[in-house]
């Protein structure tokens, strides 16, 4: 208990220095609270839009169709698998798709274009293509050879609200398939180089055009909480117990997404990890100076019955009361700015396309791991930086120790 | 009669310093008996403070032995020796080295709460000592707080207040007027009348030499005199 009396008041005795080093470390804190409560801001802002927007965070598909998509490979009776899914925990909605490759001409303009068949009440429970329709109107929930495209298709292809296109592709059965939409909604920029190839209809006529009666290719499931992702994996594939099917989370449906942005976070930790570095030096350099000030106090403490390894305790606990400290504000001002930044955020000047998705806005999230993490860093780094010096005032002779001055 | 407290045998301390050797101590035999009031002095470089260290096994002898309470200390090592010093030697030092962030209370209640003494015990031998050496009222102060002679009274304070076998003390008046100095070498002389402490000096201040029981004069790091007065 004296030692930690000791070990605290000796915080306040060099206030400077003390407020220096306290400085790095809360500083040190903050910046890392702040760093990884933007990156699970920006991250869960953009697993979000990118799950919401379309991918949903499970799709079932028949077995190998991610592998090479066809029109052929389709699930048979979309309702029941519904049922079943509706009966799990965390589930809050599902909806069928339909998609094919076709050429889609208006005038004498001609691009390829990926025609997406969707249930429009089903989809608007579920994701948010609705809401992304930027001037018309969405697809009515009754068949009649609607389109929304994206503004960059419009743009292609010349063609405006109330425009025709006309689509051919190969049908199910081996026919070729064409038929005339109506253009009913153009949505926004925001979907960026998706955008230009955007193309959603009513299901059942997508169906009708292809030949495919009631199959679909795929069924995207959103959960109430995309961290139960994996969990929810495994009652589908449960309750499903079909061999055929493939179910599968947004993580491997957007493989190359999930790794680009894995690949990201991992540089992030080598940031963390140079800020680390540059506190512990930081740190370091404090306690040799404590060290070498002190000498002739250890010497004392020793000579009066202190024992090697409670000097040692001494060195640790000063830097652990300074480290606790320095977190306790660093992570208040961490928990304030990332506050901030996930009410107000920072409006990009440009907005950056990522994995197809267009970000115009920098968020932050307080998360437990925005609080853990950075605290952990700082004292456990603090802890390790304090041990060499903590040995060296251990095994210090208190006959040469107080000789110095 | 009192019997010996600390036995020094035949104890040589050979310092090496750039290859040249330096005799700080030849061949040093002494005892202290208890309740002495002895006072080791000598010109610089005779031994004196080599042999205060060795006597509380601050430094260890190249050759010889030293005992305290029987037991000995020149081959104690570690926390083994930490916890001799912290129950049997009491230290008053020079520059009074008191800690810099404990109050005057504080500083002498260290070696009770290292020895883990209870807090009443504590409170009781604090007051106590408080009283004996003059700076009651001065508890809460920091020693940064007090004059030179107030701190050397607090450290002989924090020396006797865990009752140790033997205090040493090196040159505990060398930093302070005549003065304050003699005030506080008579209040030493009355605790170890009044308390039967025992005292060990290393010195070159005739007014420890005056007031010393004992004075044992050491010479080229051999002992030259040993006077016992009345």
């Amino acid at each position: 208990m004296v030692l930690i009396k000791i070990a605290f008041r000796n915080i306040f005795r060099h206030k400077k220095r003390s407020a220096l080093t306290g400085l790095m470390m809360g500083g040190g804190c903050f910046l890392f609270a702040v760093f990884i409560g933007m990156v699970d801001g920006t991250y869960g802002n953009l697993i979000d839009m990118f799950t919401r927007d379309h991918t949903g965070h499970i799709q079932i598909h028949k077995k190998g169709y991610l592998d090479k998509p066809s029109i052929y490979k389709t699930l048979n009776g979309p309702g029941s698998i519904g049922i079943k899914i509706d009966s799990l925990a965390h589930i809050q909605s599902w909806a069928p798709r339909v998609y094919t490759p076709a050429l889609a001409f208006a005038g004498k303009k001609t691009t390829g274009v990926k025609l997406t068949g969707i249930d429009p009440p089903k989809e608007e429970r579920t994701t948010r293509i609705r809401h992304k329709v930027d001037r018309g109107r969405f697809i009515s929930a009754t068949p009649l050879n609607e389109v929304v495209i994206g503004d960059g298709l419009a743009r292609v292809l010349k063609v405006d609200l109330g425009g025709e296109i006309a689509f051919i592709a190969q049908g199910a059965d081996g026919s070729i398939a064409n038929g005339l939409f109506t253009v009913v909604g153009i949505t926004g920029k925001s979907e960026g180089a998706i955008g230009s190839s955007t193309c959603y209809t009513h299901i059942n006529s997508l169906q009708e055009f292809l030949s495919l009666g009631g199959r679909v290719h795929e069924i995207a499931v959103v959960l109430m909480d995309e961290s139960k992702t994996i969990r929810v994996v495994d009652l589908i594939k449960k309750a499903l117990d079909d061999p055929l099917l493939e179910v599968e989370p947004w993580q491997v449906v957007e493989s190359q997404f999930y790794r680009a942005m894995q690949a990201d976070i991992k540089g992030n930790w080598y940031t963390i990890m140079v800020f680390t570095i540059i506190i512990a030096v930081g740190v370091l350099n404090t306690i040799l100076m404590i060290l070498l000030e002190r000498t002739r106090e250890f010497g004392v403490l020793k000579a009066l019955g202190t024992r090697p390894f409670q000097i040692f305790l001494l060195i640790v606990l000063e830097t652990a009361c300074l480290a606790v400290l320095s977190i306790i504000i660093g992570t208040a001002a961490g928990i304030f700015a990332n506050w901030m930044l996930s009410v107000y955020g920072i409006t990009y000047s440009i907005p950056i396309e990522y994995g197809g998705v267009v970000f115009d806005r920098l968020t932050a999230k307080i998360t437990l791991r925005s609080l853990v993490l950075p605290a952990l860093i700082i004292f456990s780094t603090a802890i390790l930086v304090s041990i060499l010096p903590a040995i060296r005032a251990a095994r210090i002779i208190p006959v040469k120790a107080m000789r110095s001055t | 009669m009192h019997e010996d407290v600390l036995k020094v045998q035949d104890v040589s301390r050979i310092y090496s310093t750039d290859g040249l050797k330096v005799n700080a101590l030849r061949s040093v035999s002494l005892s202290i008996k208890g309740s002495e009031f002895t006072a080791i002095a000598g010109p610089s470089g005779s031994g004196k403070t080599t042999l205060l260290n060795i006597m509380s096994g601050l430094d260890t002898p190249t050759s010889g032995s030293v005992m305290l309470g029987g037991k000995p200390i020149n081959t104690m090592k570690g926390s083994e020796l930490s916890d001799f010093r912290r129950d049997h030697i009491g230290f008053i030092f020079q520059s009074y080295n008191l800690i810099p962030v404990l109050s005057v209370k504080e500083n002498i209640e260290y070696i009770m709460l290292l020895q883990g003494i209870g807090e009443g015990e504590r409170r009781t031998r604090v007051a106590s000592i408080l009283k004996q050496v003059g700076i009651e009222g001065m508890e809460d102060r920091l020693p940064r707080q007090l004059s030179g002679g107030q701190q050397q009274r607090v450290a002989v304070a924090r020396a006797m207040v865990s009752n140790p076998d033997i205090i040493l003390a090196d040159e505990p008046t060398a930093n302070l007027d005549s003065a304050t100095g003699a005030s506080l070498l008579d209040m030493m002389r009355e605790l170890n009348e009044a308390r039967g402490m025992t005292f060990v000096f290393s010195t070159h201040d005739t007014m420890i030499m005056d007031r010393a029981r004992r004075l044992v004069i050491l010479k080229d790091g051999k002992v030259a005199k040993d006077e016992v007065r009345k």
